[in-house]
């Protein structure tokens, strides 16, 4: 009889605790900031903290993660409906994801505030990959363009005082690096197939052919005559030149970063994102004290026309699959907040690109970034908004890298690329 | 105990064993047929039926290098360890005083979990940072360093790798081989004038046949079958230098998400590793009975 | 004659004393290899000499605090161990029951068991990917664990019958003659005197889970349920990779299955090569 009663007590009591414990429950909202996990958690627990301040019944869970590991992961979280509330979608399935219905469409919450902040060429009209059900699925997160740094020091030593300003100072320049220094001139790096297609490349073939990979309808540009002079230079940089560093097609773009930080390389092509790892061995703050400077986009371009750069954007989404859509918005658009987005842009290394922060807002590393800003409003977007883009870039650098270990001619592999690319498209 | 009570016993004991290895062995094989004729994507579902396009597709140039790779692969890959195998079995086997820790150090590539392996391997063969670059720049064998992980070698690296993984299993199971064979034969050739060197044709090597066989057979279906360390070395390779079938299945099904395209090939992924098995029972003779 | 004899006895002996330290320094360098990034500082790991020149023995701990290492080991601890036992309550009947019955359909257990050695797990992901997304076990411990179980039983259930055959059945006759069930039996009288099959096959079941990189890699989408193997493979294709800390917390990973290793090499060696007597 006591035994029973016990028992009874017993299961009353789990029952209270659990039903506390489930009105007293805060909703969890996961959010994942890729690319570098340290920066990112310093980013976001920092304004999740004050955002909390206010909103005290909301709990968030940070994931971490560096974009090798997001970007191979998030297709499958995705099908297994296990992806974050709040991300930023890596541009390489960035379309894939959208088709995939994977966004929560934005439309009805921006305000008009924000998308005056924002430049136009950051707002994507994305209905052909929703069939009409949602126009914008992102906010812009960060954008930047590619910039040519370079380390005086190397570059003194070798007889210079000055980057190359055009493509034949690039090799005359790149040659007289090689000899006198022994290091390689500029960082080439194919490891990767998203990758390959920033950096130097990207450099070369939209300042050379101030064009994007495909048209507005989608079909491949990417075989034009300037784009072959353009990819035919790169490739000459390593087979003809030997300016670069060796076997491009295992270097990453890490590897590239570390040992132009480690003065093992005179000059590469990176966005601000760079800036982080310099900081960690120069002062940055200004030209005078800083070991690594930057030039500009070669002009004019192998074509004659002023050159172009490329703009490197990345889209802040909410998944489709949340339980708190508007939660969701209310914490993204803290996080879109100004100042949040300048301390955002701090701690990645991002170039400001939002109206408001240009205006009047402090910018560390200005003579760096003034002129990044500048240029980004001016440039191509990178990523094309294709169909299948993720298997784009496979394709694209797998015959890249066929043509520039010399396994076949430059046309012929951009050829045979724009013929997949237009399959791909369904053209 | 009536045959129906010895069923139902067994059936007791061997349930839980045979459900645990039934759901996760059996029922797969017949989805996998199901999904190779049909247009599936990985997160977004099936979307249609194609019968054999996906097969005739297999005939074209992709899946061919896929097969050479994985042929040359495997043959050579078991084939080397096979022989450094015989070597070290052979050397192992001799009366040396520090045999017993040589033996322990010899077995310590089987300790390492194959995807350490592999990164261990990348780290090794580093074109950069990696020991062997930096020791050859260091004596000045090399002016350069070798791109060990490019489409030129890294194949051959990879080979190494499954070398040094596999060779210690081909030591010990011919070791055994060789402690089986009675050394009074040994001793009879010697009275009959027989070296070293005949002995070893006489007399090793017919003994150890069997061994040798099933070593062969062993190593063959775990190279048919690698994928945590070629995956964590390389990927695939550059341009796809060292995309075997273990890798190309999962490239296609979790990178490119065509489940349809995968499955297919995991198909005659089963062909071929089935065939491998059946050949290696077939000359180990296992007691089946 | 024999003086000639045994001075080439010496000779041949100590080529074969030379050819084998040779194969084991061959043998050891790719590991002494991880051991020399391991000791080394974020400079040196990219000044690598061939000897140590740096002894940073404080890497070690410090893998520890830079990443969630300690995640990543309870992880493949807790997946490993959670295997082993269900290999263990799966295996231990099924070996008995073969090894002991005679009940029709035995053959083709026994044959279905080596039919699982033909299908690999790299050709039946894709419908297992697909089957745990459709039940909503997609990114859990149990998905691992059990697939884990799974691949490892075979072999389990193989040793354990081998095993069993060696002991003699009088010993449970014995007690079932006094009068206990045969289950009784097997768990009071026979699984005591068994220990030494049973540690070996425990040890397998656990290396072999322990051992798993590709499942978790398929099943797994959460950075913190990451077993180690998975979470050192992330920490090497970072876009900027630390390689002194690769190193050590590769070193760490291996030590669990390098002592198992050791521990059992007597028994194991014995176990195996049971399949080989033609």
């Amino acid at each position: 009889m006591g035994n029973s009663r016990w028992m009874a007590a017993a299961v009353a009591g789990w029952f209270l605790v659990g039903g506390v414990s489930a009105f007293a429950q805060d909703v969890e909202l996961t959010i994942c900031r890729p690319g570098y996990p340290e920066r990112a958690k310093t980013f976001l627990e920092k304004a999740l903290g004050e955002f909390q301040k206010t909103n005290p019944g909301v709990k968030f869970k940070i994931v971490d993660a560096d974009w090798e590991t997001f970007q191979s992961r998030i297709m499958v979280w995705v099908a297994g409906q296990q992806e974050p509330d709040i991300y930023v979608s890596p541009m390489q399935q960035f379309v894939d994801l959208a088709e995939l219905g994977a966004y929560l469409p934005l439309d009805q919450y921006l305000d008009p505030a924000l998308k005056a902040d924002i430049p136009e060429s950051l707002w994507w009209d994305m209905s052909r990959f929703t069939g009409g059900k949602g126009k914008y699925l992102s906010v812009a997160a960060a954008a930047s363009t590619y910039t040519l740094w370079y380390n005086k020091k190397i570059l003194a030593q070798a007889g210079l005082t000055r980057p190359p300003k055009n493509w034949d100072e690039l090799v005359r320049f790149g040659k007289q690096i090689v000899e006198r220094t022994k290091l390689p001139a500029i960082g080439m790096n194919a490891g990767r197939p998203f990758d390959t297609t920033q950096l130097l490349f990207g450099m070369l073939y939209f300042s050379g052919t101030n064009r994007p990979f495909v048209d507005t309808q989608g079909r491949a540009i990417l075989n034009s005559p300037d784009a072959v002079k353009a990819v035919q230079f790169w490739v000459d940089l390593y087979q003809k030149h030997k300016i670069t560093n060796s076997s491009p097609e295992q270097t990453s773009k890490g590897d590239l970063r570390l040992l132009f930080q480690q003065g093992k390389l005179a000059m590469h092509i990176n966005n601000p994102g760079l800036l982080p790892t310099l900081a960690k061995i120069t002062d940055l703050r200004s030209p005078e004290t800083s070991t690594f400077l930057i030039g500009g986009p070669f002009q004019p371009s192998l074509s004659g026309h002023r050159a172009m750069n490329s703009t490197d954007a990345q889209q802040w989404v909410i998944s489709a699959h949340t339980k708190h859509p508007d939660l969701a918005w209310k914490v993204l658009r803290y996080l879109l907040e100004p100042r949040w987005q300048n301390e955002h842009d701090r701690i990645q290394g991002g170039a400001p690109f939002r109206a408001s922060i240009l205006k009047s807002m402090p910018i560390d590393y200005a003579w760096i970034l003034k002129p990044n800003a500048e240029e980004a409003s001016n440039g191509l977007l990178f990523s094309p908004l294709i169909p299948r883009s993720g298997q784009f870039f496979q394709v694209l650098n797998k015959h890249l890298v066929e043509a520039l270990l010399g396994q076949a001619p430059v046309k012929d592999a951009l050829d045979r690329v724009a013929a997949e690319v237009n399959k791909l498209a369904g053209l | 105990m009536s045959v129906g009570r010895r069923s139902l016993v067994a059936f007791l004991y061997l349930g839980p064993s045979a459900l645990l290895l039934a759901s996760v062995f059996l029922f797969p094989v017949g989805d996998l047929a199901w999904l190779s004729v049909h247009d599936a994507h990985t997160a977004g579902g099936v979307k249609g039926f194609v019968g054999w396009a996906h097969y005739r597709e297999l005939l074209g140039p992709e899946f061919f290098h896929v097969l050479r790779t994985t042929a040359i692969w495997v043959s050579i890959s078991t084939l080397l360890s096979v022989a450094v195998g015989l070597v070290g079995a052979l050397l192992l086997n001799r009366d040396l005083s520090c045999r017993g820790t040589l033996r322990a150090l010899a077995f310590l590539p089987w300790a390492v979990p194959h995807a350490m392996v592999g990164v261990l391997w990348r780290w090794l063969a580093h074109p950069q940072y990696g020991l062997i670059n930096r020791t050859l720049l260091l004596i000045g064998l090399v002016s350069e360093p070798i791109g060990f992980l490019s489409v030129k070698y890294a194949m051959a690296t990879a080979i190494a790798m499954r070398v040094w993984k596999g060779a210690p299993f081909a030591i010990l199971a011919i070791l055994a081989g060789l402690q089986a064979i009675p050394p009074e034969r040994y001793e009879a050739a010697a009275v009959d004038g027989a070296d070293s060197w005949d002995q070893f044709w006489a007399i090793t090597l017919p003994g150890i046949r069997g061994v040798l066989a099933t070593t062969v057979l062993i190593l063959a279906i775990w190279a048919v079958t690698t994928f945590d360390m070629l995956w964590v070395l390389t990927e695939g390779g550059p341009l796809g230098a060292t995309e075997i079938l273990p890798i190309a299945i999962y490239r296609l099904a979790f990178t490119a998400y065509d489940a349809g395209r995968g499955a297919a090939i995991a198909v005659v992924g089963l062909g071929i590793s089935s065939g491998l098995a059946m050949l290696y029972y077939h000359f180990s003779k296992e007691r089946i009975s | 004659m024999s003086l000639h004899l045994s001075r080439q006895r010496q000779v041949s002996r100590a080529g074969a004393l030379i050819g084998s330290c040779a194969l084991v320094f061959l043998f050891a360098v790719p590991l002494y290899t991880g051991l020399l990034g391991a000791l080394a500082s974020p400079a040196g790991v990219a000044d690598l000499r061939p000897w140590p020149t740096e002894f940073r023995w404080q890497n070690f701990l410090e893998v520890w605090k830079q990443v969630a290492f300690a995640r990543f080991m309870l992880n493949s601890l807790f997946y490993a161990s959670s295997a082993c036992g269900l290999v263990l309550l799966v295996s231990i009947p099924a070996g008995y029951a073969v090894s002991r019955f005679r009940f029709p359909g035995r053959s083709a257990y026994l044959l279905a068991i080596l039919a699982t050695q033909m299908v690999t797990i790299s050709t039946i992901i894709i419908p297992l990917f697909l089957l745990v997304v459709r039940v909503g076990l997609f990114d859990r411990a149990i998905t691992v664990i059990v697939f884990s179980a799974a691949l490892a039983a075979p072999f389990a259930i193989w040793m354990l019958r081998n095993y069993f055959d060696t002991l003699p059945p009088d010993l449970e006759e014995a007690a079932m003659v006094d009068g206990c069930s045969r289950l009784r039996a097997l768990l009071s009288v026979v699984l005591p005197v068994a220990r030494p099959g049973l540690a070996v096959t425990t040890v397998l079941a656990f290396t072999m889970a322990y051992n798993q990189f590709f499942v978790p890699l398929v099943m797994l989408s959460t950075t913190d349920r990451y077993p180690a193997l998975v979470g050192v493979y992330t920490l090497a294709r970072q876009v900027m990779v630390s390689w002194e800390v690769v190193m050590a917390a590769t070193l760490l990973v291996i030590v669990p299955p390098l002592i198992l290793f050791f521990i059992s090499q007597r028994h194991l060696v014995g176990g195996l090569t049971t399949g080989f007597d033609k």
